[in-house]
């Protein structure tokens, strides 16, 4: 009841606006966020897979033997970036990258939900709510 | 060798997890401490990264099909997501016997609540309550079974949203997915229908574990050699055990279960205690 002045705003919004917010409501929020999450499992195993391909191609075996230094999601995510740009691929690089491809597609889900509830669905309060999802999970994946 | 043997204990895991609707998490942590010898911790850290995996993968699908609530898993995740956030520090702080302990009694406590199986008390037309209104906590869905578009509320989700706290600090203590105990919070407290509640429940997984998983990779807690056989592993098993489960009876699965989850729940519980 209380959305109902915010998402009269919205269309008015919109009307000012044009196509691209008219095309933003169009968006269907279901199929986004499915594309998202089986985006990011089936880039996550491709990695994983094709990273222990090369490790036991490289060394003979499958013990996947390094251990990752603790630190945060964000860091472990710009090292991991930073040794595959470097040009020599490593397969323990290639791992890496799907653990965390693996582990951001829950807060890639997130992101792209906050996006939907404010610009497909103009729901102002699950903008908030996904929103303060986001940003909790940000600080802890920042964390250390 | 231990890669392949991590692996194929998972796709156990994965498979059993899958027919009995519990998700690979709940077996996976004492097939890979009593079968594999894996530090608790460790096991707990591969778990939790293997669940956003499987709980991504079919969440996909059920988002797609528009059985998942959206607004009632954002709405909830924000409780599941804080408490993992709590969760998984107490485990990174505790000893391994309390470990065992909490995983033995959260084993027995599933064996008890599939013992009684609670039945959802059907959908009797339910008043909201104001929080569930302010939130928008409803919804409809289209039921393949008798073809029609089922409505419906959700009731007492102040409770709901206590609960799921509870729910996620499990979760991220023991690096489980916890679906099994969300479906009962969704069913008998906020009264939602079944196939809404296992959804949705799915889908609030892959944040939780991620809260939990966060916190596990900062310490330092996620190694490849166990978490990267563990993921593939579980992600097969759960596959097959979703196949598999179309064959078998249903009673049969769950005597099996059963006995599987008190094997297990006595030996953590001894171990908890040192007598293992």
């Amino acid at each position: 009841m209380k959305a109902q002045p915010a998402r009269a705003t919205g269309q008015a919004h919109g009307r000012a606006v044009g196509g691209w917010s008219a095309a933003a409501r169009r968006v269907d929020m279901e199929l986004v966020i499915s594309y998202v999450l089986i985006g990011g499992v089936a880039a996550s195993l491709a990695l994983l897979l094709a990273g222990m391909g090369m490790y036991a191609a490289r060394y003979g075996r499958l013990e996947l033997d390094w251990t990752l230094p603790g630190e945060n999601l964000f860091s472990f995510v710009r090292v991991t970036a930073q040794h595959l740009a470097s040009g020599a691929v490593r397969p323990e690089d290639v791992v890496d990258l799907g653990i965390a491809v693996l582990m951001l597609t829950p807060f890639a889900r997130v992101a792209f939900s906050v996006g939907l509830f404010a610009f497909s669905q103009r729901n102002v309060k699950y903008t908030l709510i996904t929103l303060f999802v986001l940003g909790v999970l940000t600080y802890s994946l920042f964390l250390r | 060798m231990t890669t392949l043997l991590v692996g194929l204990v998972s796709v156990a895991a994965g498979a059993i997890g899958a027919m009995t609707g519990q998700g690979g998490g709940i077996l996976l942590v004492p097939f890979l401490t009593l079968v594999m010898g894996v530090p608790v911790k460790t096991a707990i850290a591969a778990s939790t990264v293997s669940v956003i995996a499987t709980s991504s993968g079919s969440a996909s699908a059920y988002v797609r099909d528009r059985l998942t609530n959206l607004k009632v898993g954002m709405f909830l995740e924000v409780f599941t997501m804080l408490g993992a956030l709590a969760g998984a520090p107490v485990t990174l702080s505790t000893g391994a016997r309390p470990l065992y302990l909490a995983f033995g009694l959260v084993l027995l406590a599933s064996f008890v609540l599939l013992w009684l199986q609670p039945r959802s008390a059907g959908q009797a037309p339910i008043r909201p309550d104001r929080l569930s209104a302010f939130f928008e906590l409803e919804g409809a869905y289209y039921d393949r079974a008798s073809g029609r578009t089922v409505t419906y509320t959700a009731a007492r989700a102040g409770w709901g949203s206590l609960l799921m706290f509870g729910a996620g600090f499990i979760a991220g203590m023991l690096g489980i997915g916890a679906g099994a105990l969300k479906v009962l919070i969704y069913d008998l407290v906020m009264k939602l229908p079944s196939k809404v509640s296992t959804t949705t429940s799915n889908f609030i997984i892959g944040v939780t574990a991620l809260a939990g998983a966060s916190a596990y990779l900062s310490a330092g807690l996620v190694h490849p050699g166990i978490a990267v056989p563990v993921i593939l592993g579980v992600t097969v098993g759960s596959r097959f055990g979703t196949r598999l489960l179309v064959r078998l009876s249903d009673a049969a699965v769950r005597r099996f279960f059963m006995v599987v989850l008190s094997v297990l729940g006595v030996e953590m519980v001894l171990r908890g205690f040192g007598a293992l």
